[in-house]
């Protein structure tokens, strides 16, 4: 079975789970928390993720930090269990999955704003609040990157909708129009 | 002609009897009761062969006349087909000068008329070698200016985006946030 199709098992097996505990919010934060935990602590990654340890060294290693984090029983029980199948390397997509089943359940979207400089706060905040009537979701997770290559403007992906408004797709198409044969703003 | 071979017939049997007689001149005289019995013998002869040979010879001398008559009508058929392809051949002769003239006009007339198909084909594809190659020399022509608009374009676009890169503002780029966040509103307000 593929990495990808184990993960989607293990997040739906969560899911439904938590879901019907009533702790699905609590535990997509304990798993968004780890996640980013064991992605900036690479040394960290290597302990849970390469077979070089036994599973008892990774279980006493996950006991110290899921008590450091305070995360709810689910998802350390949920921890344990791919700790003792040897699945721990599959986290990563585990927990992405975990968050699109999430996602779909709560009504929640995540958008890719790319802009060629910073957005300050206020921008972002109505920038989600428009991407939210746009889409219709409950709430929308902006994650934010800068690219200087755009020039200038914003680019929003939110699943399949692309809002292009950077300076180099405005480029773009004026060379398209001017290669084409046609007066800037006939297209 | 029955009695003709009849006289010849008599003649040859009757010339060894008189020869007999005339070599007989040693005794006193012509021996005439031998002559009488020779020529009685002579006569039994000729009667025998008259009614022996009177049938098949009839028959033959019938047969013989049929098939010379057939040659002659055939002989007279042969002259008469020969005269007619004569008169022919002969009113061919005449005519020969008319018709060698006719044919020669035929020729010509033949000739002139391959001739303009042969003009008119040739100049149609003469025709459409040059609409080939003007087609060809519009469609270069016009791959040509395509590639130095594109060239020209691209590269007005870099120069467009080094001037940008280099003189893009904050104030410019705040600018254009609020246009881009005005758009999405009108957008989400549909």
């Amino acid at each position: 079975m593929s990495t990808l199709a184990v993960a989607r098992r293990y997040a739906t097996a969560l899911v439904e789970l938590t879901d019907a505990e009533g702790s699905l919010q609590e535990v997509e934060k304990d798993l968004a928390r780890v996640a980013a935990l064991v992605d900036g602590a690479p040394a960290l990654a290597d302990v849970l993720q390469t077979p070089g340890f036994k599973a008892e060294e990774r279980h006493a290693v996950l006991e110290q930090i899921l008590g450091k984090l305070g995360v709810h029983k689910h998802t350390r029980n949920f921890l344990f269990v791919l700790n003792d199948r040897n699945r721990l390397a599959a986290l990563a997509g585990i927990v992405e999955a975990f968050g699109e089943l999430y996602d779909e359940r709560t009504g929640r979207v995540r958008a890719q704003v790319t802009s060629a400089k910073g957005l300050d706060a206020a921008s972002i905040t109505t920038l989600r609040n428009h991407l939210q009537s746009i889409t219709g979701a409950k709430e929308v997770i902006v994650r934010e990157d800068v690219d200087p290559a755009l020039l200038g403007g914003i680019v929003t992906r939110v699943g399949d909708l692309v809002l292009d408004g950077s300076v180099r797709t405005q480029l773009r198409l004026l060379r398209d129009q001017l290669v084409a044969g046609q007066s800037v703003g006939d297209a | 002609m029955t009695r003709r071979i009849l006289f010849f017939v008599a003649a040859a049997l009757l010339l060894p009897t008189l020869a007999l007689a005339a070599g007989g001149g040693g005794h006193s005289g012509p021996d005439i009761p031998g002559m009488i019995r020779h020529g009685i013998n002579f006569l039994i002869l000729v009667t025998i062969l008259y009614f022996a040979l009177r049938g098949p010879l009839s028959d033959f001398l019938k047969f013989r006349r049929a098939e010379v008559k057939d040659q002659l009508d055939a002989a007279l058929e042969a002259k008469t087909t020969a005269e007619a392809k004569y008169a022919e051949l002969q009113q061919r002769l005449d005519n020969f000068a008319a018709e060698l003239e006719t044919l020669r006009e035929t020729v010509r007339s033949d000739a002139a008329a391959e001739h303009d198909v042969l003009v008119a084909n040739a100049e149609r594809s003469a025709k459409q070698l040059e609409e080939a190659a003007q087609r060809t020399i519009d469609e270069e022509l016009r791959r040509a200016r395509a590639e130095l608009r594109a060239e020209a374009v691209d590269l007005s676009v870099k120069i467009a985006e080094d001037l940008l890169t280099s003189n893009i503002t904050d104030d410019d780029q705040a600018r254009l946030t609020g246009d881009y966040l005005s758009r999405v509103e009108e957008t989400a307000r549909g």
